[in-house]
């Protein structure tokens, strides 16, 4: 069964000229047990995607149904129930709140369920704590632990309300290698338990662990591709996206590929990209620079 | 569907501890107004009481009769300033009151101008007053030594003492028979008052000051014109107060050609003069403590509106778990909750505080009421939930992704 079904879903931000379109008509499927990695350049879209999944955010149109349910025009609070039941967060900046030990930020979800004693709940969160491996540390704050640790303990929090779909935006970013291993390891073991994830990555290595491979440009799926666990995905090892490039002066002039847009996309809709500010080296900025004059 | 009240109050209580002097500072205003209601609530409670006591000594029947008319303005200032010396009242009004059937007992009261010496010199803390034989059965109290004036004083020079008076006067503890100087003539000390019940805020001439001299004495001094300020009169039971009033009234407008130039009241009339200043005074607090408390609700507002917009994020990850909106607002209406009721509760003891100190220094005897305990936890709470729930509406509606990103 289908647990995301995603139909000619777009996303606008802003009015006017200044409109920014973040989805273009996306329709992706999800079955149930996929471990998907997202990839893509900066401001592609995909933590669009992401929010828009994990119901953070609603589509300007489109359809969106969540394990059989259309949840695209759902009210704030019925999505924050939604979120609360079935959906786990996992963020590239961890987001554990700094004032709450690890126990208490993994019991954080349940306080928003009814008729839950703290009790029950702080057992529950150490069982799961025990999970990821952290039962030594309930009591340490966030600020006293390891970057790979704060991430267990954040996989930990999105683990504890037993989500059937488990979004991670970016989960390994703000880490070094071993504590990439160490979360996507995690996410491997719960990925074997039957849980749905989505996690976006810029790294092609990571890719080794998913089922499918989506690569996103310009708020559209350019790539889908299955992949079998354990092997990097052939486009991400070719280390490039599949954009076709238009002409050897292209080439020559060495324009970053993950950089170009598609085009026949060109002339459709003015876009502005939303300003982000990583990863968008300067020698990129020259090249389009160069592009925009021929 | 809410996050129960008690995690929600824990959770505020450390929000309150971890910014510990910002929160203190918020709850000033609160802590000022609180306090100050119920100081002056307790301090009026505490002179009804006296009041209330006071007259429950003298019995509901004792009648006051005074110069000039409307003694019971309600809530007039001017009942707190004692009454005059001279007053309209003359000696043919204390004969009246004197053979007016219903009454028992009755005995005027008039100030005598004139330095008093003793053996510490000058007394000027107390007046001397020429009074009736009657006097202590009208305000039902003891003398402590030696006796009150009788017939065969009348027009001699004895004196009877307050007990303050007493002891600011003489070095004796007991000065029966010793002698003071009053208008150039010397007077012997012929007994001493216990020490009267004190009734703070009553328009009357404080008896434990006063030096009391026969009324006859007075008006002999005086060239016959040292005139009452006051004529107490007492009826046989309680029934007759009513119509003894009446009756009093009726033959001294006679006295005085039908001119309305006195007032006959009854012990329940003081009580209403007095609550009636009260009130007054209680009103005015309130309304100041209202602004301190409307300022100090707006305090609040200020410090919870700086804290959600520093926990933009912290809220932004509550959403994302799937708190809904009305709990983040519970949250936040807990926290202002928690930061006015703890201000209240300080307020409280700040108040008791003072009572205590008003109880040692002064001779107020304040009491705190439960019902003025009950009022200030609610007006305080009211005053959270009010103005907490201005920064928290902000914080439940906002946009779960632009708070994850601290926007």
């Amino acid at each position: 069964m289908a647990v995301i079904e995603l139909k000619d879903v777009s996303k606008l931000y802003g009015f006017g000229d200044a409109t920014t379109l973040a989805l273009d008509e996306v329709s992706l499927t999800i079955e149930e047990g996929e471990f998907v990695a997202i990839m893509g350049p900066s401001g592609c879209g995909k933590s669009t995607l992401m929010n828009m999944i994990g119901l953070l955010d609603r589509p300007t149109h489109g359809n969106f149904s969540l394990g059989g349910r259309k949840v695209s025009r759902l009210k704030p609070n019925r999505a924050a129930k939604i979120r609360r039941d079935t959906i786990g967060f996992i963020f590239q900046s961890f987001n554990l709140l700094p004032r709450l030990n690890a126990l208490e930020n993994v019991a954080l979800p349940l306080t928003y369920r009814t008729n839950m004693s703290q009790t029950k709940r702080l057992k529950m969160a150490s069982s799961i704590l025990e999970r990821v491996g952290m039962q030594e540390r309930e009591y340490f704050m966030p600020g006293q632990l390891s970057g790979g640790q704060v991430q267990s303990v954040a996989i930990a929090r999105a683990l504890v309300n037993n989500p059937k779909l488990i979004i991670a935006d970016e989960p390994t970013g703000n880490l070094d290698s071993q504590g990439s291993r160490l979360v996507m390891e995690l996410l491997s073991e719960i990925h074997k338990m039957g849980n749905t994830i989505l996690f976006v990555t810029h790294n092609p290595e990571l890719t080794r662990y998913a089922t499918r491979v989506i690569y996103m440009h310009d708020g559209q799926i350019i790539q889908d591709e299955k992949t079998a666990i354990g092997q990097v995905a052939a486009t991400a090892r070719s280390g490039m996206y599949n954009v076709a490039t238009m002409t050897e002066e292209d080439d020559l002039a060495g324009v970053s590929v993950m950089m170009k847009t598609k085009p026949h996309k060109e002339t459709k809709i003015p876009r502005k990209r939303k300003p982000t500010t990583k990863k968008r080296s300067p020698t990129t900025k020259q090249n389009s620079a160069k592009r925009a004059k021929k | 569907m809410r996050l129960p009240l008690r995690d929600n109050l824990a959770n505020a209580r450390k929000m309150v501890r971890a910014h510990r002097t910002r929160s203190y500072m918020t709850m000033l205003g609160i802590v000022i107004g609180i306090s100050s209601v119920v100081t002056v609530a307790s301090i009026g409670e505490g002179i009804k009481q006296q009041v209330t006591g006071q007259i429950n000594r003298s019995g509901d029947t004792l009648i006051t009769i005074r110069p000039g008319a409307d003694q019971k303005v309600r809530g007039n200032l001017r009942s707190l300033i004692v009454p005059q010396a001279t007053g309209s009242l003359s000696d043919a009004d204390v004969t009246t009151v004197k053979k007016t059937v219903s009454v028992t007992q009755s005995a005027p009261l008039a100030l005598v101008t004139g330095t008093l010496k003793a053996d510490h010199g000058n007394y000027t803390a107390g007046s001397v007053v020429g009074a009736g034989n009657d006097l202590p059965k009208l305000v039902n109290q003891s003398i402590a030594y030696g006796s009150f004036f009788d017939e065969e004083d009348a027009e001699q020079d004895v004196v009877v003492l307050g007990a303050h008076a007493s002891e600011a006067l003489f070095d004796s503890q007991v000065p029966l028979g010793h002698t003071l100087m009053f208008r150039g003539k010397e007077f012997m000390v012929k007994g001493i008052f216990n020490e009267f019940p004190v009734v703070p805020l009553a328009s009357d001439i404080s008896y434990n000051d006063a030096v009391f001299i026969p009324y006859s004495t007075a008006r002999q001094l005086t060239n016959n014109s040292a005139q009452p300020y006051e004529l107490l009169a007492k009826t046989n039971s309680t029934k007759n107060v009513a119509t003894t009033v009446n009756t009093l009234n009726k033959s001294l407008l006679k006295n005085h050609d039908g001119t309305q130039d006195f007032s006959v009241l009854r012990a329940s009339d003081n009580l209403a003069a007095t609550s009636s200043v009260l009130d007054l005074l209680t009103k005015l607090t309130i309304i100041a403590a209202g602004i301190s408390l409307l300022v100090g609700g707006i305090g609040i507002m200020n410090i919870t509106l700086v804290s959600v917009t520093e926990r933009m994020r912290e809220i932004g990850i509550r959403k994302a778990v799937g708190a809904t909106n009305r709990q983040i607002l519970n949250e936040f209406i807990a926290e202002s909750v928690v930061l006015t009721l703890s201000g209240a509760f300080i307020g409280v003891f700040i108040s008791l505080a003072i009572n205590l100190v008003l109880r040692i220094l002064t001779d107020l005897a304040p009491v705190v009421q439960w019902q003025v305990l009950l009022a200030a936890t609610i007006v305080s709470m009211l005053i959270g939930i009010i103005f907490g729930s201005v920064p928290a509406l902000k914080a439940a509606r906002k946009d779960p992704i632009a708070a994850l990103r601290g926007e």
